[in-house]
Order: structure tokens, then sequence, then C-alpha cells
């Protein structure tokens, strides 16, 4: 209601308050507040917490706070007053006769509130006021305006006390406003509800209203009784976005003028312009510092914020810290459960300053999440968004292979050497022949002519697996986003309500959709003055019945789904489709496999519900101290029903496996009882988190601001568990099912894998509970502004953990930081005029990564179910014992410089930052004969340097405003020390790995020298002690620095370049992204025969192997001699991992386009909305403007581990388009 | 007020204490009472089944695995270190998993029992408890050695005696440091640690999996037999038999079950296999040497227990279906390495025998063997001119008895010290590869991860 820095005004806030409600004609939305709130049982919770709160710890204060219950309709004021006077004992001054004059009635209705609340609602329409002086004495006035006749003869001289508030162009409030009287060093800021108040201010002055993402205006004080004004400004670069006035660290709002830690902000503009992603994905090449890593497969999290700093070992978390409004994402809930709808901004938190408050878990920087949420004193507003996203086919032409003729001209090759003749003599296990092997081996045995069998196999020729991949099992995959929500406030109350509905079909046809529901409120009150209670309640259902289709890339290209007819054709699985034809005639099931059947038997559906409830309540003690509590529960369970009916391929399997045809009795003929298998699982997390915190904010005198926040904060994740159960011989009509089954005793195989062995049904029971994690921690932390232009900032925070075995002193770790930022244009020396804006900062300090599974004693862990053979317990060792361990320390510094140029023209920041991981944990390597493998210590430690720079200017201005977005940001993290004995040889850095060698990039990568082809055999060729070599074990374990090593695999810098144009409603936004100096890994040929059926295991290379003497002059590729070399595999290995294949991987594409047109209705009262707004997103474009290197491969996106099989192509185009429309 | 505050902050951090108390999980546990060690021991996965009999048999010559699949595996980098030590590879790659298992196991988990029995709490009358697990940590890690002893250092010989033995790793101290003893030292131990385990152990356990004093005295025969101390190996070999002599008469196996011997049978004294990663020894890979299949008796059960033919292409070639350790739970290729009676009626007669006791050897010879034979009316005991001769034939029974027991290589080795000559050959496409007797690649590559990361640790010549 006030703010707190009006009241050190000496002069009497009593008396401005006074004046604020005697002339409220601008400020909005007084008299809702009046009427009797409908929500009446919260109200009672309100009223029930706000007395528990004051019973429980403020017992003292309580004799200071009377309260009065008045409910009034048209009542005389003395009536009131007197009221007012009887309830709560103070004493009452007035003058009867002007009361009977100029006081008008008044209507009522408040229960226990304040007496400094109820008289401001008494007295909101009077042209009377009231005064609380001493202690407990009400004097009534008449409303003085003498300044006005003052001012009217003598302008100089008169003084007027100003107030009012701030708003943006929507009409939400500003808070962090300079307020600055010209002329004079009279200042002061707007608080949370934008409000602002200046005690006697000439009457000629003019007010300067500064804020850092707000164009500054200037207001010139009007005489007389209208100083309760409303400002209204306009952000500075309306399209910009990334300028934030308030960083939310999860525990506070601080101004982004009084932080001085390192933050970047995707606000509620920049977040919605990626609409159809994910929340986390959405800061992928938006955000300097964020670094999102696409490789197929890697051992590291997605995310990197600046780097690394940690190796991840012993279930070290690599992935930042998500912290959704107040508390971390717990574990094992799901970020998909928050609508992106909701949310309102995304802040990462970088340098220690910034990230510190969340200590031991904030080393790898905080990502935190702000959902929207009503606000006071804004009006009603409804808006209804919706959006389709549809995306590509997968392009299963990405990776180029042999046709199919070829591939079955090397089959018949193969054929003739014998090479498929283990196989086709296998009569025991049956492996897989492919169609044109099988005809072969016909052909030999003389069941057929050539003649037919070369007819048949001609045939072939022509089939493409991609091709009916492509008519009869992909699809667009498409996703819809409808979402509504209405928020609004009064002086006393806001609130926020919304539902979310998404679906989505996947990229299978015939594959059932997903649906998401959400629904989330949150509402904030203000019962009284000086209390707030919020509380909010999230609730999300997921119902997922996606069937994902099978790989089929490990077959013959020349597979087909469907004949010509269009009548689903078998693939092989498992057996020879002559075996499955034939075994067991008349006792078994069809083992046919039909993957297009599959799709159409699937019954899988999963129920996912998410329930979050928050509450908090903070009370105000006195004009700088306010005391909060916030509390918040979250539940997700997700209960799996996988129906599989009898037709299933897994049925089937499953049932012939163990049918036994020389039993009649049914239970052992088939032990696996014919007909449907019923998987259910089911899962629960749950959390609780505690906090109370204190945050003192005082102004002392006029230049010095302390604000303190101290807190402690409890976490608790438990209860968690995960069962599952699988019922045979389910009938889904009766819902009946086999109980009898016998998990004990081994069943013979007949049939299928290793007949004549035995094999156990699988039970597919179990049932486990997730860790208890438990987190204490004390936190605080103070900032300290002199002149509003030096801030110093400090923090500590030591956190505690359940980590088992560890003696008590040592489950605490403590952090802090340290930082301060001078805002150098505020000096009065610094007089260049085309910097408006000049702020250095700085800071220092710790952050962690806690562990919390690794214990200091000796542990042995119980098996869940006791052994099956004796039927005893028993447990396993625990990992070796290491009392000293510690959790991981990240030192980081963080110098920046924040600067506004040419009159706001171009704005930006450029930072530099370092981290040092320290007791980064890591595995020793253990001889072993010590009986463990490793030894988990505390022996790394990382080095991470680098900087950014974030550049926004504004180009043009006018009808056509060009605005243009840029960041370069760089990170290099190097492992300074590490406790190993491998990591020198040029093997340990082939794989896109955390490949952990002192002085080395964490993400090296390396290769082996290249010396050509060999002209005798086309053998691949390397150096070894300098000589052309063959000798690929050795060239394996040589030391790396005689081979190659390329660098990082991972971009030391990235960009991205953002060009915004908008005129009149229309916006156009171009992203342009680059990552520079790494390195990626062609995929390259397998040179062995070996994985015969695999038609991606022959690349195209094949047409450009060695041939014949003389081709290694124009081919790298090396020949596929057959009968393969015995070191067929040191071969393979040596060249896909050879130099050739290592390419600059640096590129610039084009990542997405936003198309946008906003239609403001400004005039037109009778059409109901207020805006209106369509869009257009084509987003992941992957659109190559520029590579360093030649390639057709994508370099973020290659494969893992280079193979051809492991290539991964480009996440598939996806076009967005929706509207949003606000009432 | 803010005193008020601070105090609940206070009352807040000295709660935690108890709230940070609480496990992480349920199954983890700071090993408190005797209870807590033998539920360890009682890991059967851990410690029964890291024997050293899979490695034993892989390099000894009772089975050839076909050229094709010789070379499919010589192909795949995972299955080169078994292809290579297949044909006894002079470049050879050490099998890694013939070395670590036993340490990673039975040996460190035995250590830890012994490191931590004394700083449990031992309630009265719980005496008999905690010697039987003293017992049994001893009897593991020995039984583990002793297995160890037979692949990676040279058989015991009075000139071995000082050469390089095995790694006797005696604490779960993790940082420790490694070093190899002498042949002597290895058997001193082995033996030490045995003897102390039969006083410590109970007369009967309740599985087979838990050691008793007869797979004490078993183990004790064993390891005397392969250091050629006949006299101690017949002695031990009776004690155990004295505890346990039962013998199953494979007439009762007959017609057979799948698989046609289960496992914990009453002719196990100890039950312990061998987890095998060997592609060589899988049922559909291996075939049986047809000279040693040939040389069982048509009316030996034995043919029919032990083997199967395969059909089709392979018809005529057989596979080895009488693991003794049973139900095929462990794959196809586990090799039963433990202890059984049949192994001591045999080392009691061949002691007998090589103390010149013709009779007393051939009794026991016979009591084995009319257990083994068909009770068709074809039964006629063996005979033997003279001691020699009950020996010889003896020592015959004993590989067709007790093959894929990983007792074959340790039996090949030690008759070769004593001048028997046994040459092993494979032959690949034509291409023949021998090991001649006591050549020195009849001690085993130490694993490459010891090497590495054990300065002290020395490798076996080449």
């Amino acid at each position: 209601m006030f703010n707190p820095s009006d009241r050190s005004h000496p002069g009497g806030p009593k008396r401005f308050k006074a004046m604020q409600f005697t002339a409220n004609g601008q400020t909005c939305s007084m008299k809702k507040e009046q009427r009797p709130h409908p929500k009446l049982k919260m109200l009672l919770i309100m009223q029930f917490t706000a007395i528990l709160l004051l019973a429980a710890c403020l017992q003292v204060y309580a004799k200071g706070v009377a309260q009065v219950t008045l409910s009034e309709k048209k009542a005389p004021l003395e009536k009131v007053l007197l009221s007012i006077k009887k309830q709560s004992g103070y004493g009452l001054v007035y003058d009867e006769q002007m009361l009977q004059r100029k006081a008008r009635p008044v209507d009522i209705n408040v229960r226990d509130v304040s007496v400094e609340q109820a008289l401001q609602l008494v007295f909101q329409n009077q042209p009377l006021t009231y005064e609380i002086a001493g202690n407990r004495l009400i004097f009534i006035k008449e409303k003085e305006i003498p300044q006005k006749k003052i001012s009217e003869s003598a302008p100089l001289l008169s003084a007027t006390d100003v107030h009012g508030r701030v708003v943006n162009e929507k009409g939400d409030p500003v808070e962090g406003v300079n307020v600055l009287v010209k002329g004079t060093k009279m200042r002061t800021q707007t608080n949370v509800n934008g409000e602002f108040s200046l005690p006697g201010v000439a009457s000629n002055a003019t007010l300067l209203f500064t804020h850092v993402s707000m164009e500054s205006f200037e207001y010139k004080v009007q005489d007389g009784s209208t100083n309760d004004i409303l400002i209204k400004l306009k952000a500075k670069i309306t399209a910009l976005g990334e300028i934030a006035v308030t960083v939310n660290t999860g525990y506070q709002k601080v101004s982004q003028e009084r932080f001085v830690g390192s933050f970047s902000q995707l606000d509620s503009n920049a977040f919605h312009r990626r609409a159809g992603m994910g929340i986390i994905e959405r800061l992928d090449g938006t955000v300097p510092g964020v670094l999102f890593n696409k490789k197929g497969t890697t051992s590291f999290s997605p995310i990197q914020i600046r780097g690394i700093s940690t190796l991840g070992i012993q279930q070290t978390s690599t992935d930042p810290l998500v912290v959704v409004d107040n508390f971390p994402m717990g574990t094992g809930f799901d970020m998909n459960n928050i609508n992106p709808n909701d949310v309102e901004s995304v802040t990462v938190l970088k340098d220690a300053a910034a990230a510190s408050i969340w200590g031991s878990r904030a080393g790898n920087g905080v990502i935190v999440v702000t959902t929207k949420k009503g606000k006071y004193n804004q009006r009603f507003r409804l808006s209804v968004s919706s959006n389709v996203t549809i995306q590509n086919k997968p392009n299963l032409f990405y990776y180029p292979r042999v046709s199919s003729s070829d591939f079955i001209n090397i089959e018949q090759f193969l054929f003739s050497q014998g090479f498929y003749d283990d196989d086709i003599n296998n009569t025991y296990t049956y492996p897989v022949i492919s169609p044109v092997v099988e005809i072969l081996a016909r052909q030999r045995a003389g069941l057929f002519s050539s003649d037919i069998a070369a007819k048949q196999i001609d045939s072939l020729r022509k089939y493409d697996i991609r091709n009916d991949l492509n008519k009869y099992v992909y699809r667009q995959a498409f996703q819809q986003q409808h979402y509504f929500a209405f928020s609004g406030g009064s002086n006393t109350l806001a609130y926020q309500f919304s539902a979310g509905y998404n679906h989505s079909l996947n990229s299978t046809q015939n594959s059932k959709g997903d649906n998401q529901y959400t629904i989330n409120t949150n509402t904030s009150f203000r019962p009284i003055n000086d209390l707030e209670i919020q509380a909010g309640i999230g609730f999300t259902l997921g119902e997922n019945r996606s069937y994902n289709f099978p790989d089929l890339s490990y077959y013959y290209p020349y597979l087909r789904l469907t004949d010509d007819g269009g009548n689903l054709l078998p693939v092989p699985k498992n057996y020879r489709q002559g075996y499955i034809d034939t075994a067991g005639a008349g006792v078994l099931l069809n083992w046919s496999y039909r993957p297009l059947d599959e799709i159409r038997l699937a019954d899988i559906h999963t129920t996912a519900k998410y329930v979050s409830l928050n509450f908090g309540i903070s009370y105000k003690f006195t004009d700088w101290l306010t005391a909060a509590l916030h509390y918040q529960y979250q539940n997700s369970s997700a209960n799996t029903r996988n129906y599989q009916n009898q037709q299933t391929w897994l049925s089937r399997n499953l049932i012939n496996q163990f049918t036994n045809p020389f039993q009649t009795n049914p239970d052992l003929r088939y032990p696996v009882p014919v007909g449907g298998i019923l998987d259910v699982s089911s899962g629960q997390f749950k959390n609780y988190n505690l906090r109370g915190t204190l945050n003192l904010n005082k102004r002392l005198g006029r230049e010095h601001l302390l604000t303190v926040l101290a807190g402690a904060e409890i976490s608790d994740s438990k209860g968690g568990y995960g069962s599952n159960q699988r019922l045979y011989g389910y009938n889904d009509q009766t819902g009946s099912y086999k109980t009898n089954i016998d998990y004990l005793n081994p069943y013979p195989n007949i049939y299928g894998t290793y007949p004549g062995t035995v094999g156990y049904i699988p039970s597919n029971n179990g049932y486990a509970e997730s860790a208890i994690n438990r987190f204490v921690s004390i936190m605080a932390n103070a900032s300290y502004t002199y002149k509003s232009r030096y801030n110093f900032y400090a923090s500590a925070r030591k956190d505690g953990s359940n980590v088992y075995g560890v003696n008590t002193n040592n489950k605490w770790k403590p952090l802090w930081s340290t930082g301060a930022s001078w805002d150098i244009s505020k000096e009065d020396f610094f007089k260049v005029k085309w910097v408006p804006f000049l702020r250095l900062r700085a800071s220092h300090g710790y952050t962690g990564n806690a562990n919390n599974t690794i214990s200091g004693k000796f542990i042995i862990s119980y098996a869940a179910s006791p052994d099956p053979n004796t039927g005893f317990p028993f447990a396993r060792a625990g990992r070796a014992p290491n009392p000293d361990l510690k959790w991981e320390e990240v030192k980081i510094d963080n110098i920046g410089l924040d600067f506004q140029l040419l009159k706001n023209r171009i704005s930006g920041s450029l930072e530099v930052f370092q981290k040092r991981s320290k007791d980064v944990i890591a595995d020793k390597r253990t001889p072993p004969t010590s009986g463990v493998f490793v030894f988990t210590l505390n022996y790394a430690s990382m080095k991470t340097n680098g900087f950014e720079l974030s550049l926004n200017s504004k180009n043009t201005q006018g009808p056509v405003v060009w605005t243009t977005n840029f960041a370069l940001s760089h990170a290099k993290t190097i492992v300074t020390n590490v406790n190993t004995s491998i990591g020198s040889k040029a093997r340990d850095f082939v794989d896109y790995n955390i490949n952990a060698v002192p002085g080395r990039i964490v993400y090296g990568i390396s290769s082996y020298r290249w010396a050509g082809l060999d002209p005798a055999t086309g053998d691949p060729q390397g150096y070894y002690k300098g000589q052309v070599s063959k000798n690929y074990q050795s060239i394996f374990t040589d030391s790396v620095q005689n081979q190659v090593f390329h660098g990082s695999a991972l971009p030391l810098y990235s960009a991205f370049i953002r060009n915004n144009i908008s005129w009149k409603g229309f916006t156009l936004s171009v992203n342009i992204t680059g990552r520079f100096d790494y390195y990626f890994r062609q995929p390259a040929l397998t040179l062995d025969y070996s994985p015969t059926m695999a038609s991606t295991s022959y690349s195209a290379d094949y047409y450009n192997r060695w041939q014949k003497p003389g081709d290694e002059a124009f081919t790298n590729v090396p020949s596929m001699p057959y009968p393969v070399p015995s070191a067929v595999s040191q071969r393979n290995t040596f060249y896909r991992f050879a130099e050739i294949h290592v390419k600059r991987a640096d590129n610039i594409r084009l990542q997405d386009i936003s198309l946008s047109y906003q239609w403001n209705n400004e005039k037109n009262k009778r059409i109901p909305f207020q805006s209106i707004r369509f869009f257009f997103y084509p987003n992941n474009l992957n659109l190559i403007l520029w590579r360093a290197s030649g390639s057709r491969y994508d370099p973020d996106f290659s494969g893992g581990s280079g193979d051809g099989d492991a290539v991964t192509a480009p996440v598939p185009k996806t076009w967005t388009t929706g509207m949003t429309i606000n009432f | 007020m803010l005193l008020q505050l601070l105090l609940i902050l206070l009352l807040l951090t000295t709660g935690c204490k108890k709230f940070l108390d609480q496990k992480p999980n349920k199954f983890d546990v700071i090993p408190h009472t005797l209870n807590d060690l033998q539920v360890l021991l009682d890991n059967t996965n851990a410690i029964n089944a890291k024997g050293t009999g899979s490695y034993a048999e892989l390099v000894a010559d009772n089975y050839y695995v076909p050229a094709s699949i010789w070379q499919l595996l010589a192909s795949i980098t995972l299955y080169q270190p078994e292809a290579l030590n297949y044909i006894w590879d002079k470049t050879g790659k050490s099998y890694d998993y013939g070395w670590d298992f036993p340490y990673e196991n039975p040996v460190y988990y035995s250590n830890i029992v012994l490191d931590q029995l004394p700083l449990v709490s031992v309630n009265s009358g719980e005496d008999q408890k905690y010697n039987a697990l003293k017992g049994s940590a001893l009897f593991y890690r020995a039984f583990a050695f002793e297995g160890l002893a037979q692949l990676f250092c040279k058989p015991y010989s009075t000139t071995n005696a000082n050469e390089l033995g095995i790694v006797l790793r005696l604490t779960s101290n993790v940082n420790a440091k490694s070093t190899r003893a002498t042949v002597q030292q290895t058997y001193d131990q082995i033996i030490a640690d045995l003897k102390q385990a039969t006083d410590l152990l109970p007369a009967t356990t309740s599985f087979p999996t838990r050691p008793s004093k007869a797979a004490a005295y078993a183990a004790l025969a064993r390891t005397y037999l392969s250091m050629r101390d006949y006299v101690n190996a017949g002695q031990y070999a009776n004690l155990a038999l004295q505890q346990n002599s039962t013998l199953i008469d494979y007439n009762t196996l007959v017609p057979l079950g799948r698989p046609p011997i289960k496992s914990f049978n009453p002719e196990v004294i100890f039950h312990n296999y061998a987890t095998s990663t060997l592609a060589s020894l899988l049922p559909r890979f291996h075939k049986i040497d047809s000279t040693l299949y040939q040389s069982y008796d048509a009316n030996d059960l034995r043919r029919t227990v032990f083997f199967k033919g395969n059909t089709g292409a392979n018809a005529g070639t057989y596979f080895f279906q009488g693991s003794y350790d049973g139900n095929g739970l462990y794959g196809p290729s586990g090799i039963f390495d433990g202890l059984t009676t049949d192994e001591m009626y045999l080392i009691r007669a061949e002691c007998a025998a090589r103390k010149g006791n013709k009779d007393a050897a051939m009794l026991d010879l016979n009591t084995l063997m009319i257990k083994r034979w068909n009770n068709n009316g074809s039964w006629a005991p063996f005979t033997a001119a003279d001691a020699t001769d009950a020996l010889n034939k003896i020592l015959v029974e004993r590989r067709k008895e007790l093959l894929f027991r990983g007792l074959r290589w340790s039996d090949i080795r030690r008759l070769n010290v004593e001048g028997a000559n046994i040459t092993l050959t494979r032959n690949i496409r034509g291409t023949l590869y021998t090991l001649p007797p006591n050549d020195i690649r009849s001690v085993m590559l130490i694993s490459l991860g010891e090497i590495l990361h054990s300065p002290d640790v020395q490798q076996n010549p080449r």
C-alpha cells in the first residue's frame, strides 16, 4: 500500500497517507475493495492464518494491532467513527460542526481489520482526513489545501506533496522507477505497486521518471489538489524483451539496478515468441551463456550454463537447478507438467552473486521459471490463446546408403563366399536370414532354377523400406495448445486463473494421441494492510496413448511392410521365417511379426497427474521489516496400463517360447497361458518445501539503503515409489487373468531361443522406493546501496543433507559470495553525454554440487527380494568408503559492464568470468585386486574462462521500428587436475564424452593421423613412431601428442543475432545462431561385413571404396576385402576414428522466424476485446547459412559414437501458428 | 520480536539434526550385527558365482570351437581376448575377468567380513555364528585364491616355490598396495586359511552355498592334490567323505530331465560356479572333443547324461549339458567348479594308488563307477593289474567324470610337472596351435587393469 521509503521522510508519512485517500481520483479500482468479497471461505482462511501467525510469534506486537469490524450502509461518518473508537479503544478528536457540515455517508463492510485500514476506507471519499497522533488518538480535520492559495500568489515558495502510481503500457504497476525532482536531490522509488510519494515538492517542479527498461518521462507538477498522478511509462525497446525490470532469484525480486550478479532473462515477450516448445528449450539460441548440446548420444546434460563445472561422476548432478517460482523442481518431477503458457519469464542465474543463494545445488547454474500471477490494482483481464504446431516427417534419407539393388549384389557376393552358411545351417537357433539369402540357399539346394531365383531376386531390387516407412508409418506430427486465463486484482486481492489443453499426435500413423490438461490458480490477499497471504494450486493431468514405431534400420533395405495389394507382410524377427512357418506346426501361435499390426494393436495408456500446492504468508512488522513463510507440496503420479493382447507379437512370442507340446496338462503345455498380457505400473513422487524468510529493507537517511534477507529452508522428497505388475492370460473382456503362474521353476524352451535349454517365465513384478533426499539450508544475504549508485552485496548459505554414514559435521556445506556494483553514470564527474548509463559490476563467490549418494562409511545394500535358490536375504557391498569425501565447490568470479549509448539507441553488457571447480568428484581407477575398480574421491579440478557480450540496438524509430539483439558467448572448460592413469592415449579422446585429462579441454576430441590408403591393399594407414603404419593397436594406445588432438567437441563460442522489424501491428523477427570453434565426427563406412542384414552399415561411401591399386589417389575409403582380415575390428575402428572424418563444425544457421500481427483495439468499444495477436513461427529450420567445412551432415546433430546407425537427422522443422486474444 | 524469530530459526536448525538423520535409502545399512555380515556372504551371485572354472575350461582340451565361430569371435573386440586365449596366443591378451572376478567379490567380501567382524556387536550365544562367519570368509577367500593359483602362477613344485605367486589380498582397504607373493606363500596362505576354517565351520549348513567342515576338508584335498602332496590330499579327501559320501545313481536320472542334473544335488559339498562372459563355452558354440566322447562306454550313463547331440549341419557333434550348477539359471555357459563327493572319491582313489594301495584305490573307483553305469546288467567292476595301472585308470575316469568342472587345466599342469607330457593342440582351418608341456603360456596373463593400476604387480612373462 505504501512505500516504505516514504516514511523515512520527515514531515509525516501519515499525513501523506491521509491525502492519498482524499484524492484518489486517478488511482484506479479503489472502489472494488469496498465490496464484500464473495469468497467468504477464503477470507476465513485468511483470518485464521493471520491470527495464527500473530498468535504464534508476535504476541508482543499483538497489543498494538486493534481490530475493528464495521458493516454500515450510508451511515453517518460520526457513527462509524464512534464505532471504531469503541472497538479499538482509540481516542477521537473532531469538530462536530465540521463533521455535520462536510461529512458524506459511509459504505463499509470489513471484518477484523486494523484501525488504520478501517480509517483509510472510511475516509476514502470524504472531503475530510484523519491523522493518528501520539499512540492512539485520532484527529479528524478538514483536508487542508493551503498550498493552493499560496501557490497562486507565490508559486516559487510553495510546496506540495506529490504521490501517484507508475504503470506500463499494459497498465501494470512498475516497480523500481526512480522519481527525481529535477534540480534537487529529492528522489524516491516506486514500490511493488508502482506507487511513490514525494513530500514537499516545489509546486512548479518537474519530476523525472527513469527506469532501466522504460523510457524516461518528465512530469510537471500541477498546482492544487490533484497531485495524485498516474504516470504511464513506455517500455524502452518494445520488441526487445530482454531487458528486465526485476530479477527473480527464486528467493527475492531485486530490481536490476541493485542486482550485482549476472543473469539473463527471457521475459514474457521473448518467452512467448517461441511458442510451441518446451519451457527450458526456449532458452536455446536466445540467451547468452546457455549452450544446448544436441549430439545424439552423450554422457552429459543437454544444457550447460557457462561451461561445465563437474565431471558428473557417481550421480553428481550435471543439470542446472530448475526453480519454479519459489522452490526447486523436486527430484523426479517433470518440467513438462508446467504449461508453457503459464510462464511469465525465465531467468538464468549465472554467477556466484546470483546463484549462490541456491548454495550447494547451484554449481551448474540456476534457471528460475516464474509463472504468471495476478497483480494488485489491475483490471480484470481475460486472455485466450491457441496455437497449432506441425512437425515435418522424420528425414529417413538423411543418411545416404547403398541402394537396395547394390545391397543385393553384396549379399550375392557374400553368399558365394559362404558367408551366410553358418546362419543357413544353424538349425539350433534359426537366426534371421534375408529373403535374398534365403532364395540363394534354396537355389543352391536345388529347389529352384537359377532363372527363377534371379527373377525373384530382381523383383526385390526396386524396393526401399524408407519409401514404405514414409508411406505407411510416418506422418507429420501435430500439436495443439489451447489456453485461457484471467487475472485481475483490487487493492487487497490479486488473482490469476488459467486452464490449458494440449493435444499432440506423434509422427506414427494411427498412433493415438496424447492429451494434457492443466489448471493453475494463484491468489494473493491483503486482508489487512501489512499481511499478505498467497495460495496457489497447480494441477496437470496427462493422458498418453501414443505408440512409437520401432526402429527398423537394422533390416535389409528392401524390407517391405505390405505387398502390392496392401496386405501386411511379416517382417522377420528373432527367427528365420522358414522356421517360424514350420516350427511346431499346429501347436504354436503364429509367430510372424507385422510391425504395422503392432501399431493397431497397441493399447498403452499412461495417466500422469501432477499437483502442486503452494502457500505463502508475509507480514510486515514495520515498514522496513517483513517476515514470510512459504510452503510447497508437490505430488506427481503416473499409472501405465499396457495391454498386449494375444495378437501382439510380445504375447505370441512369450507363449510360443514356453509352449511344450509333449504335455497335455494345459498348465504345463502352456506355462505362459494363451491369452493377453497386461502390464500395469505406477509410480509416485512427493516433495515438500518449507521456507521462512525475514526481509529487512531500510532506508537510512537519504543516501543509504540496506536490504537484508535471512532465511531457513527445509525440503524433503519422500514417499516416491515405482511398482509394476504383469498379469498373464489377461482377458480384456472379462477382466480375468491367470493367478497360478510359476515364476520359480524353470520351464523347457522347446522352440525359439536356445531350444533345449530352460528358462523362467519373466515375472515383471517389482516394487522399489526411491531415495529420500532431505535438505536443510540457512542463508542470508545483505545488500547495501549508497547514493543509489554504489551497491554492495554479500551472501552466505549453509546446506545440510541426509547423506548416510557421515558425521553430522560433514553433512553441512557452507558457501558464500560477495559482489559490488558502481553506477558510474550517476557520478557528477561523469559527463559523457552519449553514455547515459554505465555501470560496473563484480562478484566473487562459491556455489556447489551436492551429492547425496556417497557415504563416508562402509555400507551394505540389502536386495529387495531374497536369493531365489536359498531363500536367504542378501546384500551387496556398497562403494568403497571414503570418509574424507566432500561436496564439490565452484568458485566463480565475474566482472560485468552494463551500458547504454547514444540516447539508449544501443544498450548492452559485457561480462568476463572465471569458474574454478575444486574437490570435483572423480573416480580413481584402482587395481582389480582391491575388490573395487574405482575409488571415489575429490580429486579433479576444472577451470572455465569465458565472456559474454550482449548488445541491443534500436536501429530505426518511427513507423518502422527495427531493433537488433546480438549476443556472443564464450566458455572454455579445461580439466586442471584429475587422478587418472589413462587419458594420455589417443583412443581416450575419440568419443564424444567428458574426456577428463589434465590440461585438456573437457570435451576434447582426438583422432588418428591419416596416412592414406595402402596402394597395394587399400588398407587404411596411420602413423606410429613417425612411420606409416598399419599397427592399429599400437596407434590406439599411442600418446595423443603423436596423433591428432583437434579441440573441443562442443562449441567454445556461440552467438545469436535477432532482428526485429515492426511496422504498425506487424512484427517480423528472425533469429540466426552461430556456433564456433568446435569439431564433429562424420559417420564412416563400416568396413566389416558382419552385421550382414543392416542396411545402415553400408553407407554410400561404399561406392567410393578402394577396389584396385591406383584408387588410393582419389579415395580415402578403404577396401572391403573378403574374407575379412582377422584384425577387421581394429581396421574398422582406426578408419572410423581417423583424422579424415573429423571436421570443423563451426556454422551459422537460420534457426527460426517469427511473424506476428497485433491489433490493439484502442477506440472501438463495441468490440469486446482489447487486442488480438496472430503469429506464425517456423522453428528448427536448421538452414545452414555458412559452415567452416563441407559436409552433408549437420554438425550439431552428428551422432554420438560416429557409427553409421547412430546418425541422427536434425530435428524436423516445425511450423507453429496461433492467436491470442486479450479481453 | 527479531529475537523471537531468531529463536525459531535456531530451533529449526537444532531440529534438523534429527531431520537429516533420515536414511536416504531403506536398503542401505551400516553393518552393526553379525547378521549384516551374514547377508553379504549369502549373496550367492557374488560369492558363489565368481569361480575360475570357466577360464580354466576355456584353455583346456575338453572341447573345440568350429573355425567359423572362432573367426567371428576373433573379429569382435569384446571377444578377442577370449579367441586369442583359446589358441594360447603368444602376443596374447589377458582375459581380464578371469583375474578380476574372484578378487572383486569372494576375496573382497570375505575381507570386508574379516575386517568388520571385530567391529560389530556380538551378543552372548552368538559365538557359533561368529565362528561360522569367520570360517566362511576364510574359506571363500582361500577357495578363490586356490582357483587363481591354478591360472596365474606356476604349478606348485619345489623348484617353483619361489616363483611369482598370486596377489594375496588380505584387507578390504581399497588403498592398500597389491604385490605378488611367491608360489610357496600363496599355497601356505590357502592351506592356513582352510585349516583355520575347518575348526570354525559347522558340520552342516542349510545350503551348499554356505561352506561346511566338509567343504573345507574337500578344498584342502583339492589344494594338496594340485600341490602333488598326495598324502595330505588323500587324508583330507577321506575326512571330507567321512562327512558326506553320498553319490547319485545316474540310473535315477533317466529319463533325462531338463537339465539332467539339478543344482544343490546330494553330491555337492560346496556350490560354486563361474559366471562366464565366454562365448566359446556356449552350448551352441562348443563341441566336445570327439575322442573324448568316443571314450565313454555305451553303457556308461555319463555318455547320455553329460552330452547332447547337435542336429542339422552339426549332427554328429555334441555339447555338454551335465553341469552340476543345475538349473541353467546362470546361463548355458556357467561352469560348475564347486566341490563334490565324486571328486573326493577320485582324489582318495588316486592318492591310494600313488601310495601303492591298489585295492583301496579300485574300491573307491568302483564305488563311484557303479553309480554311473547302466543297471541293465552290463556292470563289471574295474580291475587293475597293479597300483600304476590303477592310477592310470583312475586318471582316465577322473577326466571323464570331472569334465567342465574347471579341473582339467589344473590336472594338465600338475601331471605335466610329473612328466605326463600332455600337449594341447587347436586346429583352425588347418593352422595348428600347440601348447607343449610346462610352456610359459600355461601361466596366464594378469588382467590389464591390474598391470595398469598396480605398479608393483609384475606381468607374467611371454
